[in-house]
């Protein structure tokens, strides 16, 4: 009876301490950036006109394995306020009800599923993540192409700290049809098609 | 004395209509549609010439006007590019273009104070309808 307790025992503690051991050389990058250096950029190009903002309230974590660069797992969020084009009445058009309503939608959400096509040159690392992306409460999977480069023990020069910076880039078209946007409307001025440049470096201190 | 003329102008459709004759214009009506129809063309000129400087001052902006400006820099460590937006006004396209839309409806509107012509100087058109 004893010796079947220890046995379980022995099991509970197998089990519990197993996720660490597999996450152990898995580090985890805090992208949220107070200097709003990591930024998205978004382009839309119609036939009349040509309209390119940026975000810069970027958020998030991921999970990132030097050596295992497939098993990169994890989420970035936009809040969707930090939205910004130049002009002032085009800016509160796009944040107000009709196009994207920030007061009910507040963030863009991207989960990292997997990552496919990995490449390794150096201290990048090239590949295609597979995840779902959240607009304006519509989600869908998306594939994208991203390039991270790991920059180790970087982190002391931008930030004084001690640690690692994850640096990922990602150029993707997604449609506001897709997701709502106003869809079929004012497709002359705004296109359908949104092009988007994101620019992000998380910091994991040690 | 007679201060207006009749003019036959059935050819075209009309009847006859009144117009004054200059000649016999008071003098106090004379200059103040000369002084409204120069201040008008004036008001055009300084318009025009106005957008057109903001515009000019503007780094000739095709775009609408922008109450801010985005600049992109580069992050020294991590080689980012990164949007840098400062308060500044930018006098876009559509002002320019209202600009010049305001200083054509002036400078069209001065037309309005010209001394009427007188018999004399009307082309032969013109004088076949009298």
């Amino acid at each position: 009876m004893k010796q079947f307790h220890k046995g379980k025992l022995a099991w509970v503690l197998i089990l519990s301490v197993a996720p660490g051991v597999l996450s152990a050389d898995s580090i985890k990058f805090d992208f949220r950036d107070s200097k709003k250096v990591n930024n998205v950029v978004f382009l839309m190009d119609a036939p009349l006109e040509s309209i390119n903002g940026t975000a810069t309230g970027v958020s998030g974590t991921v999970s990132f394995d030097p050596a295992k660069p497939a098993a990169t797992a994890g989420k970035i969020v936009l809040s969707t306020s930090s939205l910004h084009v130049d002009n002032p009445v085009m800016k509160k058009h796009m944040l107000d009800e009709g196009w994207m309503h920030v007061s009910k939608f507040p963030t863009i959400e991207f989960v990292a599923g997997k990552m496919t096509e990995v490449k390794t040159t150096g201290t990048t690392i090239t590949g295609t993540i597979d995840g779902k992306l959240t607009v304006k409460g519509v989600t869908k999977k998306v594939s994208v192409p991203v390039r991270l480069t790991y920059l180790k023990g970087m982190l002391i020069k931008r930030n004084r700290v001690p640690g690692d910076l994850l640096v990922l880039r990602s150029d993707f078209t997604i449609k506001r049809s897709d997701y709502g946007i106003n869809a079929g409307n004012n497709e002359e001025k705004v296109s359908d098609e949104i092009e988007l440049k994101l620019r992000v470096a998380g910091a994991a201190p040690y | 004395m007679e201060a207006k003329r009749r003019v036959n102008a059935g050819a075209w459709g009309r009847e006859s209509e009144t117009i004054p004759d200059a000649d016999l214009l008071p003098v106090g009506i004379s200059v103040f549609c000369l002084c409204v129809r120069l201040a008008l063309r004036l008001a055009a000129l300084v318009v025009c010439c106005s957008g057109l400087s903001f515009w000019l001052g503007g780094g000739l902006h095709m775009g609408w006007s922008k109450s801010t400006e985005t600049r992109t820099e580069i992050d020294e460590v991590t080689g980012l590019e990164y949007p840098v937006t400062a308060s500044k006004y930018v006098f876009g396209a559509e002002l320019l273009g209202a600009a010049f839309a305001v200083s054509g409806g002036l400078f069209g509107l001065s037309f309005a104070f010209c001394k009427p012509t007188r018999p004399g100087n009307r082309s032969g058109a013109e004088m076949s309808l009298i």
